[in-house]
């Protein structure tokens, strides 16, 4: 498959997930949405637990999640086309942008 | 409550409207916007905009990669530096408000849009010779122009160069939690030397990357309100789309204008709102 077809599909699947997501928050709030959530301690673990209870607050933040996943999943993607073609320039230059994403979820929290 | 978000709904859904037809994004109409209508915090408006960004920039992308315009190599080589700039951009912000020092973001706010507005009524196709950039980095593409009903081919140059714009570009968006696209696209265009259709498309890939690694920060620092950015994604994912249709009915250059004319006023508001902040 070509590194094209694979991006579109990873964007296709991201915005009808997060669509979906957002969408069931607003609806089961039910008129009351939490307007003042601190994301600092809010985990995927949770998230996922927060799921299963079908609280809209965390249905909110997997569709926020999952769009903030997107470059990532397209990023890395793009990274194993350029090793099977052996394409070092862009090698280099991919896995520099896949650390940088890395880095600013795994680390940079640490400096805020 | 839900008329807040009602209402936020249809202001994101204007600003991806607007930033469609004048070619800016959604995210750079939208924080003042919320600023100035909702009173919503410097901060909460840029992280909602940092994930409508990610939306509209995917939502777009899909249909521009799929008709073979965005370069995704170019999108990928230059990411490495927007990202970079995105890294010390959203951890510099969040230092200036922890510091107090808001009222400086508005007013680089303010420069940054007029800065924007200016770069976009500037922009043109300049060709530039190839160069070692152009072959140890392949930054050559061609694609199929609908509107001439040609292939188009073209060369990319002066990567290095475009490179320290695209810095600028990802720094000043974790710095404001917007796009960049103006940057970008003045790094494509006038740096690289790709056709303006390239540079658009390419651009709207790049947003995507560079305000996901901003994005992260934000929602670490407790910026991302989930339910503001949640309904701010939807509302100008569907204004950028309706934005994109209208743009193919309506007399593009006029409109173009005046929603150019529109931001502007939107830049002087900001830096006013800085300068004047108590």
């Amino acid at each position: 498959m070509q590194l094209e077809k694979s991006i579109e599909y990873i964007l296709a699947a991201s915005i009808i997930l997060s669509t979906v997501l957002i969408t069931s928050s607003i609806v089961i709030t039910a008129g009351s949405p939490p307007l003042n959530v601190n994301t600092t301690n809010l985990t995927p673990t949770e998230i996922i637990y927060g799921l299963e209870r079908l609280q809209s607050v965390d249905f909110a933040a997997a569709g926020i999640m999952a769009l903030v996943a997107t470059p990532i999943a397209t990023t890395a993607v793009s990274l194993l086309y350029f090793i099977r073609d052996r394409d070092y320039a862009y090698i280099i230059l991919s896995a520099i942008v896949f650390t940088n994403l890395l880095v600013s979820i795994f680390i940079l929290p640490h400096f805020i | 409550m839900l008329d807040v978000l009602a209402l936020m709904f249809f202001i994101s859904l204007a600003a991806g409207f607007i930033g469609a037809l004048s070619g800016l994004g959604g995210g750079v109409v939208l924080i003042p916007l919320y600023v100035s209508i909702l009173g919503l915090p410097l901060r909460y408006a840029a992280g909602a905009s940092l994930i409508a960004t990610i939306a509209t920039s995917g939502g777009s992308s899909l249909s521009y990669i799929r008709r073979g315009v965005s370069n995704i190599r170019i999108a990928m080589s230059l990411s490495s530096t927007t990202t970079s700039g995105a890294l010390i951009g959203s951890i510099t912000a969040t230092k200036v408000y922890n510091l107090g020092l808001e009222r400086w973001l508005y007013i680089t706010f303010g420069v940054v849009l007029i800065l924007s507005v200016f770069l976009l009524v500037k922009r043109g196709l300049k060709k530039r010779p190839v160069d070692k950039w152009t072959k140890w980095l392949r930054l050559c593409g061609r694609y199929f122009d609908e509107a001439e009903g040609r292939e188009v081919s073209y060369c990319g140059a002066r990567w290095g160069l475009a490179a320290l714009v695209m810095f600028s570009a990802g720094f000043l968006s974790g710095l404001l939690g917007i796009g960049g696209g103006a940057l970008n696209v003045l790094a494509l265009d006038w740096g690289l030397g790709l056709p303006p259709k390239v540079s658009t498309t390419t651009s709207n890939l790049m947003i995507g990357i560079t305000a996901a690694t901003s994005a992260a920060v934000y929602w670490h620092a407790g910026y991302i309100q989930p339910f503001f950015a949640g309904v701010t994604a939807l509302g100008v994912l569907t204004g950028s789309y309706l934005g994109t249709k209208a743009l193919s009915v309506l007399k593009a250059a006029v409109v173009r204008y005046i929603f150019l004319a529109l931001t502007s006023i939107l830049g002087i508001e900001m830096i006013l709102r800085g300068v004047y902040a108590a």
